[in-house]
C-alpha cells in the first residue's frame, strides 16, 4: 500500500514516515499544501494523512480539491487544537477520520487499517478466501490453518491484490502501489515476487489464486468468503 | 461621504435652491399681480376720464379735439383711447391711436355686459409693441340722449407693457440678489453651526487617541446624549478586552508554571543514573515519557479553554441546534461507519441556543463522540425546552458508566475506562465550556441501556 503523508513540522513528519514504513507501507511525505496537493494528484495513494494547519495551502483545502480532482482514497486528518470546529470542516471537505494531536503511533497505525479495509469493501481486519485467509491486522497469512512465511514484500503484494480482488492490476499499478517514490523500479522484481507468492499460496497447484492476464497485469482470483461488497 | 459636515453641507445645499427658489417664484408672482391690480387701478381712472370728456351729440359722442392726458395725442405713446357704438362700430379713437390698424378685434379681446367693466392683458392681431401683449380696460355705457333715447357706447383703454415690464425687471433683479445672499449667509451660518454641533465627536476622537496612547483606560466625561450612546458600548467593550488580557496574562503565567513539573520530571529520567540496559528499564522510561506527555497535553488543553472566554454576556445570536447535531452526527457516522451506528434526533422546533457557535460543537461533539465510541447500534439525542433552561440529553446503549465512577469522570481529566485509546480531555474541555455558560451536566444510566449525559443551558 503506498501512503501520502503531508505534515509541514520535520520532525513529526520523519516520525510518522519511519513508522508507517515500519509497518510495511510505501510512504511519499509532502511538507507544504501545494506539494501535498502535487503529489496528491499525481499518484493514485491508497490512503492520505494530512495535516490541518499547512503552509502555503491549509489541510482542508488541500482536500476539497483532491475530491474536486477525483482523487477519491481515503484520508486521516491530523488537527493540534482538536476543536470539533475544525474535525466538521475536515470531514465535510472529503476527510473520512480525524486525529487530534498529540497521538499514539499505535492509534493511527488501527485507524489507517480500518479505512484500507473499509475502502476495500472489508469489514473486518481478517480476509478468508476458501482456505486461504489474510490478516491485516496482525500481517500474517494462513493457508488451510497453517501460516505461511512470507517476506514483507511477499505480504504487501498479496494485500494489495487481495484488496483488489476480481480487478486487473497492471504490473505499472503494482508497482507504484509498493514503491515510494525514490525506490528505483524496475518491473521484473515484481514478476519475481509473484512468481514465489504463488509457488508458496499454491504449492500444488490447484488454488490459483493469481491470474496473469496478457498483456493487461495479474488479478486475484479467489472471492471472499464474507460478502465483501 | 467622508465627513459628516460635508453631508449636512451637500444637503443644504440641495435643499437651499429649492426653498429659496419657490420663496422667489412665489414673491415674484405676487408682485406681478400687485403691479396689474395698480395697472388696473390707473386704467380705471383713464375710463372716467374719457367719460368725463366725451358728449352726447345727437345719436353720437364727440371728444374733445385734446384731452387732459397728453399722451392720447402723441403718436404711439402706448396710451390708446377707442369708444365702440352699441354695433362694436368704431365711433372715435385717440389720437395717438391713428396709426393702429383699422380693424381691431376689441370685441374678441373683452366684452363686458351692460354697466360692467372687464380688466384683461391681450393681443391684439397688428400691434406688437416688443413683443408684449397690451393691458386692456373696457366698460360698458349707457348713455341718455336729450330727446330721451338710451344709447350704448363701449370705451377701451389699451396700455402698453414697456413700463410695467421695467418695473418687473428690476423688482426681480433685487429679489434674486437679496435671496442670493440670503442664501450664502445662510449656509454660512450652518457650517459655523455645524462645527460647534460636532464638537463632542472631536472630543470624543481625543478621549480615544489618549487611550490608544496608555494615557487613561476608559472614556470618562460626558458627552451628548446620542454620542453618550457609543461611548458607554466603547466602555464595555474596552472592560471586556481588559479582563481578557488579564486572562491571558494568567492563563500564560498558569500553564508555564504548570508545564515545570512535567518537564522537571523528563529531565529527571534522563539525569538518572545509567542502570542496566535491561528492557524492563527502556519501558519504564517509555511509559514514564508518555504519561508526562499525556499530562502537559492535558494542561495545555485546560490552559488554553481557561483563556478562551467567549462572550455570554450579552445578547448573542441565537444558534440553531439541529443543525450543529445534524452536522456532528453526519461527520461522526462517517468516522465510525464500521459500527453502523443508528443515530436518532428528537429536537423541538425551534431548538435555539444562545452561545457562540462554537461551544456548543466543543460540548455536543465531545459528548455525541463518547456516545458514538461506546455505543453498540444505537445512538440518541433529544431537547427539552422549559422557561428556564435547554436541556440536551445524550443517549448510548453501550456499556454505560458504572454509579460509582459517575462523579469521577466528570471531573478534570480523569476517566472511567482507560482501554479505549484517546484522550479524557474531551469531556473535560465540555464541563469547562457549560461551566462557562452557567450550565450543568450529569451523567446516569439510559433507557437505551448505556450511558446518558444530561447538559442543561440556562435561558
Amino acid at each position: 500500500m503506498r501512503l501520502l503523508v503531508v505534515e509541514d513540522e520535520l520532525t513529526l513528519r520523519e516520525q510518522l514516515s519511519e513508522s508507517l514504513t515500519q509497518q510495511g507501507y510505501a510512504v511519499d511525505a509532502a511538507e507544504d499544501g501545494r506539494e501535498g496537493l502535487y503529489y496528491g494528484t499525481e499518484t493514485d495513494y491508497d490512503l492520505a494523512v494530512i495535516d490541518i494547519g499547512l503552509p502555503h495551502l491549509n489541510g482542508i483545502e488541500l482536500i476539497k480539491q483532491l475530491r474536486q480532482q477525483g482523487r477519491n482514497y481515503p484520508v486521516i486528518i491530523l488537527t493540534a487544537r482538536g476543536a470539533w470546529q475544525d474535525k466538521v470542516e475536515g470531514l465535510e471537505a472529503g476527510a473520512d477520520d480525524y486525529l487530534v494531536k498529540p497521538f499514539h503511533h499505535e492509534e493511527l497505525h488501527a485507524r489507517l487499517n480500518a479505512l484500507l479495509r473499509r475502502s476495500a469493501g472489508h469489514a473486518s481486519p481478517v480476509m478468508q478466501f476458501g482456505p486461504l485467509q489474510i490478516n491485516t491486522a496482525a500481517k500474517t497469512v494462513n493457508l488451510q490453518g497453517l501460516e505461511l512465511e512470507l517476506t514483507s514484500f511477499e505480504y504487501k503484494t498479496l494485500e494489495y491484490l487481495a484488496h483488489q480482488a476480481g480487478k486487473t492490476i497492471s504490473k505499472t499499478q503494482l508497482t507504484e502501489h509498493l514503491y515510494d517514490q525514490d525506490f528505483d523500479r524496475d518491473s521484473n522484481v515484481i514478476e519475481v515476487f509473484v512468481g514465489r507468492l504463488r509457488k508458496k499460496l499454491d504449492p500444488d497447484g490447484t488454488l490459483k489464486p493469481i491470474a496473469t492476464v496478457r498483456g493487461q497485469g495479474y488479478r486475484f482470483t479467489l472471492t471472499a468468503d464474507n460478502g465483501a461488497d | 461621504m467622508k465627513s459628516l459636515t460635508s453631508r449636512l453641507l451637500l444637503a443644504s445645499a440641495l435643499l437651499l435652491p429649492c426653498f429659496l427658489g419657490a420663496t422667489g417664484y412665489f414673491l415674484d408672482l405676487a408682485f406681478q399681480r400687485s403691479l396689474a391690480a395698480g395697472v388696473a387701478e390707473r386704467l380705471q381712472t383713464q375710463i372716467y376720464l374719457l367719460l368725463g370728456a366725451a358728449e352726447m351729440e345727437g345719436e353720437t359722442l364727440t371728444m374733445p379735439p385734446t384731452l387732459s392726458e397728453p399722451l392720447y395725442d402723441q403718436l404711439n405713446s402706448g396710451l390708446y383711447g377707442v369708444i365702440l357704438d352699441h354695433r362694436y362700430r368704431e365711433v372715435w379713437r385717440s389720437a395717438s391711436a391713428r396709426l393702429l390698424p383699422a380693424e381691431l378685434a376689441l370685441q374678441q379681446a373683452a366684452d363686458p355686459r351692460g354697466g360692467e367693466t372687464a380688466f384683461a392683458q391681450v393681443r391684439l392681431p397688428g400691434i406688437q409693441v416688443a413683443e408684449l401683449p397690451l393691458f386692456l380696460f373696457a366698460h360698458n355705457t349707457l348713455w341718455e340722449s336729450d330727446s330721451g333715447g338710451e344709447y350704448r357706447f363701449r370705451f377701451y383703454i389699451l396700455r402698453d407693457q414697456i413700463a410695467y415690464q421695467a418695473q418687473l425687471r428690476t423688482y426681480r433683479g433685487q429679489l434674486w440678489q437679496w435671496l442670493g445672499t440670503v442664501a450664502a449667509i445662510l449656509l454660512l451660518v450652518q457650517l459655523f453651526i455645524m462645527r460647534w454641533g460636532l464638537r463632542p465627536l472631536g472630543r470624543l476622537a481625543a478621549d480615544l487617541h489618549k487611550i490608544e496612547e496608555g494615557e487613561t483606560q476608559r472614556l470618562s466625561g460626558e458627552y451628548p446624549r446620542e454620542v453618550q450612546q457609543v461611548t458607554d458600548n466603547l466602555n464595555r467593550v474596552l472592560e471586556r478586552e481588559h479582563r481578557q488580557r488579564e486572562r491571558y496574562r494568567n492563563s500564560l503565567g498558569d500553564l508555564a508554571h504548570s508545564l515545570k513539573t512535567p518537564l522537571a520530571a523528563l529531565r529527571g529520567a534522563l539525569n538518572a543514573p545509567e542502570a542496566d540496559e535491561g528492557s524492563h528499564d527502556s519501558t519504564a522510561l517509555h511509559q514514564l515519557i508518555d504519561d508526562q506527555v499525556t499530562r502537559m497535553n492535558q494542561i495545555v488543553s485546560h490552559q488554553l479553554q481557561r483563556a478562551i472566554v467567549r462572550n455570554h454576556g450579552s445578547k448573542q445570536q441565537q444558534v440553531e441546534v439541529a443543525q450543529v447535531a445534524n452536522r456532528l452526527s453526519t461527520a461522526l457516522e462517517k468516522v465510525y461507519a464500521d459500527k453502523h451506528i443508528r443515530f436518532s434526533l428528537q429536537l423541538p422546533q425551534p431548538c435555539g441556543f444562545y452561545g457562540d457557535e462554537r461551544d456548543l460543537m466543543e460540548v455536543l461533539g465531545n459528548l455525541l463522540e463518547n456516545a458514538f465510541k461506546y455505543g453498540e447500534h444505537a445512538v440518541a439525542l433529544t431537547g427539552l425546552i422549559d422557561n428556564q433552561n435547554l436541556t440536551l440529553v445524550i443517549g448510548d446503549d453501550g456499556p454505560g458508566v458504572p454509579p460509582s465512577r459517575q462523579q469521577e469522570i466528570l471531573q478534570r481529566g480523569a476517566r472511567a475506562d482507560t482501554a479505549q485509546p484517546g484522550q479524557g480531555i474531551g469531556l473535560a474541555m465540555a464541563v469547562e465550556i457549560i461551566s462557562g455558560y452557567g450550565g450543568s451536566l450529569s451523567v446516569e444510566q439510559s433507557p437505551l441501556g448505556g450511558a446518558e449525559f444530561r447538559v442543561s443551558f440556562p435561558l
